[in-house]
């Protein structure tokens, strides 16, 4: 506040002065003027309107107001004062209230009755808070803009840090695996072949697959005895049976061929059929998959 | 009273800015995790892709029809140094859903082609088997059936082969 600007205190009996009863009003709330001023007024010798008043808590049940005609305050100002109230508090105040309170000086402080509000309000201090608002709300502004711009600028770089991700995870994706014959989106393209690689080439598909007779049928032959001289009519190989057809020489080739046949692993010759014609034997045998292995003479 | 006023809806404005660029920030955190968390997701799949790619194809993805197999067979019969005229017949053999022990998952089938090759010798058919399963492994012999041909007394062979694969099935009914 500037130095020409002037502060008047004047005596207690320029004032107009009352004691309200403040018990029926809310508790715990700020003093509403105009409530107060209904309880004012019938201590007032004219209407409330033409009193310029302050009002000041004295305890929970008690108000102090302080109020001054707005004639006489008009003629007591002029545009340097900023404040204006009493310099004490009339005794008939300090006599009721020292009744019930001990400390009543540091209760009240007639010092801070300042009737100057409201439309009296000097235009110094309405410009001052006008700027303290401004200045305040300037503030609260600020804070909210940068707040934003941090925000915005957080949820850009999150944002290019997802687009960055999701465009690396494309990459890798059609590095890896190729681009989609069929234009899908990248991920579902994944999940597609993933779905395929897991279909086709699952651990428990070994389990399913169909045995291979032709490794069964290497194994019968390369036992083949090449000193034999044998005709081979009939051959069969599925995945629970051998069984050849051949025709030896004599009778006694028959079990030189048995004993050299061993026949896959796990697997058992039954007892050959043999068949005796005019020039050769007919041999029949047969290898069943079975655990014990019984050979036949 | 103005003042007031310009200053309540001045922080109600800030408020509201303050609360869309609070919603806006959350709504890019939660894209930022969605595409971390799908990045995982697919380097972990990526993984599973490249394991199951060292490994060999076990199954057919859909049942082949027996002109795509005949191809195969010239091929290896091609290959084989097997003239093509030896090739007689291919034929439907079978196809039917496979035992699983796991009732989860995809279903499988069996489909079984009996092919007929006439006068062939040992060493065609056994370059034939060789050249076959090198070419098709996913096409297994599960039976083999060697006669000897009475016509001919050159020591060939009518051969019949059950070829078999195991594709998954579309549907899991048998």
């Amino acid at each position: 506040m500037k130095s020409d600007h002037t502060i008047q205190l004047l005596p207690p009996d320029q004032f107009v002065w009352g004691i309200l009863d403040a018990s029926l009003l809310p508790r715990n709330k700020r003093i509403d003027r105009k409530r107060l001023g209904y309880l004012f007024e019938p201590l007032l010798p004219m209407p409330i309107e033409k009193v310029q008043a302050v009002y000041q808590r004295i305890d929970e049940h008690r108000i102090l107001a302080c109020g001054m005609v707005r004639v006489h305050l008009e003629d007591a100002v002029d545009d340097s004062t900023v404040h204006l109230g009493p310099d004490g508090l009339p005794e008939f105040v300090k006599d009721e209230l020292s009744e019930k309170s001990e400390k009543l000086d540091e209760t009240i402080d007639p010092q801070s009755l300042n009737l100057l509000h409201g439309a009296y309000e000097p235009v110094s201090v309405r410009s001052m808070r006008r700027r303290s608002t401004f200045a305040a709300v300037a503030g609260v502004a600020l804070c909210a803009v940068l707040l934003c711009l941090g925000l915005i600028r957080r949820g850009d770089a999150y944002r290019a840090a997802a687009a960055e991700i999701r465009e690396g995870t494309t990459n890798l994706i059609e590095t890896t695996i190729g681009r989609s014959p069929a234009a899908l989106p990248p991920q579902l393209h994944l999940v597609a072949h993933l779905r395929q690689l897991e279909q086709t080439r699952g651990t428990e598909l070994t389990e399913l697959q169909s045995t291979d007779t032709s490794r069964l049928l290497a194994e019968v032959l390369s036992d083949w005895p090449g000193h034999l001289y044998t005709r081979t009519t009939f051959i069969s190989v599925t995945t629970n049976a051998i069984t050849i057809r051949c025709q030896l020489p004599q009778a006694d080739d028959v079990q030189k061929l048995v004993d050299a046949l061993e026949g896959p692993s796990g697997w058992s010759l039954e007892q050959p059929q043999v068949r005796r014609q005019s020039e050769h034997v007919d041999v029949t045998l047969r290898f069943q998959r079975g655990a014990d292995r019984e050979k036949g003479s | 009273m103005m003042a007031r006023m310009l200053t309540v809806s001045s922080f109600i404005v800030a408020a509201g800015v303050l609360i869309a660029s609070c919603q806006q920030w959350f709504n890019s955190r939660d894209e930022y995790s969605a595409a971390l968390s799908l990045a995982m997701s697919v380097q972990r799949d990526l993984e599973t892709v490249m394991t199951l790619s060292q490994r060999h194809q076990k199954a057919e993805l859909q049942k082949r029809p027996p002109q795509d197999v005949i191809a195969q067979i010239n091929a290896v019969m091609a290959e084989s140094g097997i003239p093509t005229d030896r090739f007689e017949s291919l034929s439907p053999q079978g196809d039917g859903l496979v035992d699983q022990r796991r009732s989860n998952g995809p279903h499988y089938r069996r489909q079984s082609l009996r092919l007929q090759l006439k006068s062939l010798s040992l060493d065609e058919f056994g370059r034939f088997v060789v050249n076959w399963q090198r070419a098709q492994p996913l096409w297994a012999i599960t039976s083999i059936e060697l006669n000897h041909n009475q016509r001919n007394q050159d020591g060939s062979y009518d051969v019949a082969l059950v070829l078999s694969a195991v594709y998954v099935s579309q549907d899991g009914s048998s």
